[in-house]
């Protein structure tokens, strides 16, 4: 029991990970060596392809990765250039000469360690290497299958681009370089995962970004302690401002391009992920879930509008169940005296309490929810017809739950799909608030709302409140929060993150 | 990258309003203000210029501050010792605040504790999240504010009638006097700011006086709206606001509304005070690990502290009284930050050792002034010590019967005897008593007042003295008996009841189901909104068995007598009201 206690307390005390230092093995100038220490470390990859060469004499060979490069250019481009020229000289010199004379690319880098060889040779690039020279060269050939660019699944909107980021980093940095034609826009690779050695690129506009916001973001991505990063997900905990568990996140994400380009124009930055198809973006604030590239394609009287609506969505998702509990237990003279009969009489067939209720609705509407995702399309289908048809129509005529409590919960539900970013607090938080309506009525769901704006309050996202500009308050919150101005005002001024109220970096305070 | 001590002026004050409106009108002393409108209006008028002269110390304070000048760190120290109690206490009165609001607003559906403790954990862990996170969620607390205010306005100015603002508002010397300490006592939030005002940047004169004169601006055509839309609703009301808007048709539906306000605005309020205690704590220690360690045990202390005197209700009239804000609160907003903001004004022409004096005699002032003033009271033995009253009008003069406690008496058999006075109503009654036997009355143990019919009936103007007694408990049960000085005089002489006993006959009576034992803060609270009815227990003298019985009830509404009720009240009523 207690080896149980202290591994549950092992895992949870975030004792930081001790770094090895990393080893490096430099190549040496005997090529027979070169190539079986590459087999050594490569054993058991059936992908792994030695071309072994005679060039002028000289012992060479080509090492890349099956299927992660492209055979046709490494033939036309390498190979066929590679026996065609006369090498004289030593071998430092036909290496130099293969770069400079030779090869028809431009990507080509310069390797002297074992480690650097392993590392591009998985990244797509063919390696180079001569008898008789403790160097190499390798040569970009990336020709991995991928998928074409489609509209993003989960970043729908109405009118705009129908462009969603693919899982090739690069193709989704040449997407946002088709949109922001601009020297000012940066793109810095980085590396994360010390196995999987994930490409992370940090975009942002010179001129627009806080250096002080891109500094710490790399900073804290080279703080990164993570074996593998698949997902932009995992980089998410290290990335977010320390000191502040909540539900909501202040690292934003998206799947369209020209999101991201919007965002860069107001000083924030990307993070593409390789083999990821969406971006996160930082700083991100809690109204920025409010705002979607729709609103910007939409007259402003119509854009505002269907703002105040998400806002109304977003709190009637989380607080509906707990108000109509808390009012249902202990303030029922609120309702109105036709709607009291009917709740009255739906509470009175039902065996439950109102709490326990709601909450079993939700509890079944969260497992019908979570099986539609995750099963293939037909059957999600049947999942719909079972959840709405059977367990809805039949368990309210049998008696065991009540109509207008499957019709709050299916309303706070249909809220909380206005913003699908905020669906994971929203569904945490209804249960909260239901469960503090039903022990201590409208007190409690005031207190639980409480706790939770001190907490939403609370948090920074690189050094700029979350909730800004709504408190601490800035004009901007007439610019784009509450109402979304106009393109002429918009333009007229421009409102960047760190100039935010409240800021704590290079911005006004 | 971040500094989460600091915050600007202009968050602070606004931090600091939505503190004061949550404390002054929605649940506080004033609440419970028993005059005209105008007796509050103008003292509230005369105050918002008497404050300003409040905030002089602490704004200069803050300019010797930001010019480097401070106090030396023992006195700090001291100081911060002496506001930590202080805050401590002003603490505890929030959460008392809340816990009578939500016990009077949940009709005792649910258990008070829950949400208090909840509330209160909740804002521990605002407190520990710092001074920013406080000020951030008073904003959004600011902005739901004004605009649920801009919509009651909005429904409620169609109901305001200049009419029904009393004219004559029956304004004296004595009742502007106690509008005064009635301000005083409300003086929390400059003490705060004295607090705070290190954690403020920008310009915080400039501010300071836009907050102070939008605050009592805000005060008074509240109090105007309030009483122009309701009339008589202000005058000893408590929950003046809440009473408006639970009286109007379209905004009783915003009930909730207006309790989540409440709450989230003395949110702001406790979590200011925890706040407060962990920098005092800190500036007390000067040793942030140890506050790290103390501060959760000081909130304990003041959750403990709050359970113990919640538990009896006489305490908090004592101790949360007017007087008792009125004399502390001044002190701790104005006094204190004078001899500071003096002190280091003089420093340099001083040493330290004149100014560790100076801070001890203030501090000793302090402390003896209250006992002075303790002193100059009559003592006990000078006191005739009143555990239950029985007033019986006749035609136009009143009888009154008492139980009274002689200290001077030695013999504890005689130390409890039967007084009786009469005058031409209650005030000559007592003073004629009084002047008899040359001791003043102690009305502060007295368990019950018992009224004979023809003064039930007239129930407004015989309360009214023990209404506007300071001394008296609101939690003494009020009683009806055929011949109330005839019950209680065979209740002690015959029957040898106690006054305890007596008093526990509303208790255990058989209408106590239907109608609780109705007290005066009982009386206070329904008196004047014409729609709940006083169901006062009944007590007779059964000859036949020989004791005191409480089986009926008498029923009052609107302060005219609607008769008898014999059984269960709320099942029976139709049936078994009998016409007086």
């Amino acid at each position: 029991m207690y080896d149980f206690a202290s591994a549950i307390m092992n895992i949870y005390s975030r004792k930081p990970k001790k770094n090895k230092p990393e080893k490096t093995t430099q190549l040496t100038k005997s090529l027979e060596y070169n190539i079986e220490y590459t087999k050594r470390l490569f054993s058991c990859a059936a992908d792994l392809t030695i071309h072994e060469l005679q060039l002028s004499g000289i012992r060479a060979a080509v090492i890349s990765i099956d299927n992660l490069i492209s055979k046709d250019t490494l033939a036309i481009a390498v190979i066929k250039p590679l026996f065609e020229y006369n090498f004289a000289g030593s071998p430092e010199q036909c290496l130099t000469d293969i770069r400079t004379k030779v090869l028809y690319t431009d990507d080509i880098t310069n390797i002297s360690t074992f480690e650097e060889l392993s590392g591009l040779i998985l990244s797509g690039f063919c390696v180079i290497a001569l008898d008789g020279t403790d160097k190499m060269i390798s040569v970009g050939l990336q020709g991995f299958k991928s998928r074409s660019i489609s509209e993003p699944e989960s970043d729908v909107i109405q009118r705009g681009s129908k462009e969603g980021f693919v899982e090739t980093i690069h193709t989704n940095m040449s997407m946002l370089r088709r949109r922001m034609k601009s020297t000012g826009l940066k793109l810095d690779i980085m590396k994360a995962g010390s196995l999987s050695q994930t490409e992370i690129c940090i975009c942002y506009l010179a001129d627009k970004a806080s250096p002080d916001i891109v500094r710490e973001l790399k900073r804290r991505i080279n703080k990164i302690d993570l074996e593998t990063v698949l997902a932009p997900g995992y980089l998410v905990p290290y990335i977010e401002d320390e000191g502040c568990i909540s539900p909501f996140s202040a690292v934003g994400i998206t799947e369209r391009p020209d999101t991201v380009c919007g965002k860069l124009t107001e000083g924030r930055i990307a993070i593409l992920t390789d083999g990821a198809p969406s971006a996160l973006i930082v700083p991100y604030l809690f109204a920025e879930y409010f705002q979607t590239i729709d609103d910007y394609s939409n007259r402003p009287y119509f854009a505002t509008f269907t703002r105040w609506l998400k806002y109304a969505a977003f709190f009637i998702s989380i607080l509906l169940p707990g108000i109509f509990v808390a009012l249902g237990t202990f303030d029922q003279e609120m309702f109105p005296s036709l709607m009291l009969n009917k709740i009255a009489g739906a509470i009175s067939s039902t065996p439950l309490s109102l709490m326990a209720e709601t909450l079993l609705i939700q509890f079944v509407y969260e497992i019908m929810r979570e099986s539609g995702l995750r099963m293939p399309q037909p059957l999600g289908y049947a999942v719909s017809i079972v959840g709405g048809l059977v367990i809805g129509d039949t368990a309210i005529n049998a008696g065991l739950i009540g109509a207008p409590t499957l019709m709050v919960t299916a309303v706070a539900a249909i809220g909380s799909y206005v913003i699908p970013n905020l669906y994971a607090p929203s569904a945490i938080l209804r249960l909260g608030f239901t469960v503090a309506g039903g022990l201590t009525g409208i007190w409690g769901v005031s207190i639980m709302f409480c706790l939770v704006f001190v907490n939403l309050c609370s948090k920074t996202s690189f050094g700029i409140p979350y909730t800004s500009p709504v408190t601490p308050t800035g004009a901007a919150v007439f610019r784009d929060v509450f109402v979304r101005a106009g393109w002429k005002t918009l333009s007229a001024t421009s409102e960047n993150v760190q100039n935010m109220p409240g800021a704590y970096t290079d911005g006004r305070e | 990258m971040q500094n989460k001590e600091m915050i600007t002026s202009g968050q602070l004050f606004v931090m600091l309003f939505v503190c004061k409106i949550s404390s002054v009108l929605l649940i506080s002393r004033l609440s419970y203000a028993g005059f005209s409108v105008w007796s509050i209006f103008y003292p509230l008028l005369i105050f918002s210029i008497i404050s300003f002269v409040f905030l002089i110390p602490v704004f200069s304070y803050k300019k010797q501050t930001l010019q480097g000048k401070n106090i030396p760190i023992g006195i700090e120290r001291t100081i911060s010792a002496v506001y930590l109690l202080y805050f401590i206490y002003i603490s505890v009165y929030h959460a008392v605040n809340y816990f009578r609001f939500v016990e009077e607003m949940s009709y005792g559906q649910i258990n008070v504790f829950i949400p208090v403790i909840f509330l209160f954990a909740a804002v521990f862990y605002a407190s520990v999240k710092g001074i920013e996170a406080s000020a951030r969620f008073s904003g959004l607390v600011f902005i739901t504010i004004l605009l649920s205010g801009a919509m009651i306005f909005m429904l409620l100015i169609p109901s305001f009638s200049a009419g029904k603002l009393p004219s004559d508002g029956r304004f004296t010397a004595a009742s502007f006097s106690s509008g005064i300490i009635l301000n005083l006592s409300e003086t929390e939030e400059i003490a705060a700011l004295f607090i705070l005002c290190r954690h403020a940047k920008g310009k915080f004169l400039k501010c300071g006086v836009i907050w102070n004169t939008m605050l009592y601006i805000f005060l008074m055509l509240m109090l105007i709206l309030i009483s122009g839309v309701s009339g008589k609703y202000l005058i000893d009301m408590s929950y003046p606001f809440y009473r408006v808007i639970d009286g109007s048709e379209v905004l009783q539906r915003f009930n909730p509304l207006f309790l989540s306000l409440t709450t989230g605005a003395l949110f702001c309020s406790l979590s200011v005070d925890l706040y407060i205690i962990r920098k005092l704590i800190e500036g007390t220690v000067t040793d942030c690990e140890k506050t790290k360690k103390i501060y959760p045990l000081i909130s304990a202390v003041i959750l403990l502290m709050f359970i113990y005197i919640i538990s009896d209700r006489q305490i908090i009239e004592v101790i949360f009284s007017r007087s008792a804000g009125a004399v502390i609160s001044p002190v701790f907003a104005f006094v204190i930050p004078l001899f500071i903001t003096t002190a280091i004004y003089i420093g340099k022409k001083t040493n330290v050792r004149k100014l560790r004096k100076a801070a001890a005699a203030i501090i000793a002032g302090i402390i003896i002034i209250p006992i002075m003033n303790g002193c100059s009271a009559a003592q006990l033995n000078q006191r005739l010590i009143v555990q239950g009253i029985g007033i019986d009008k006749t035609e136009n003069r009143y009888k009154l019967t008492m139980i009274v406690l002689d200290a001077d008496s030695q013999n504890s058999e005689n130390a409890v005897s039967i007084e009786y006075t009469e005058g031409a109503n209650i005030e000559q009654g007592i003073s004629a008593l009084e002047n008899r036997e040359g001791k003043k009355l102690l009305l502060s143990q007295c368990l019950f007042i018992m009224l004979n019919r023809d003064a039930a009936d007239n129930m407004g103007e015989n309360m009214e003295y023990f209404k506007e007694n300071k001394e008296i408990m609101k939690t003494a049960n009020i009683m009806v008996s055929d011949s109330s000085g005839e019950t209680i005089t065979s209740a002690v002489k015959e029957m040898g009841y106690t006054s305890e006993q007596i008093n526990l006959l509303s208790d255990s009576s058989a209408v106590r189901q239907s109608s609780s034992h109705f007290s005066l803060f009982d009386y206070r609270s329904v008196r004047n909104d014409g729609q709940s009815d006083m169901l006062i227990p009944y007590i007779e003298k059964n000859n036949e068995l020989h004791c005191l019985t409480a089986e009926r009830s008498y029923l009052i509404n609107a302060e005219k007598s609607k008769g008898e009720i014999i059984e269960n009240y709320l099942k029976r009523r139709q049936k078994t009201l009998t016409p007086k």
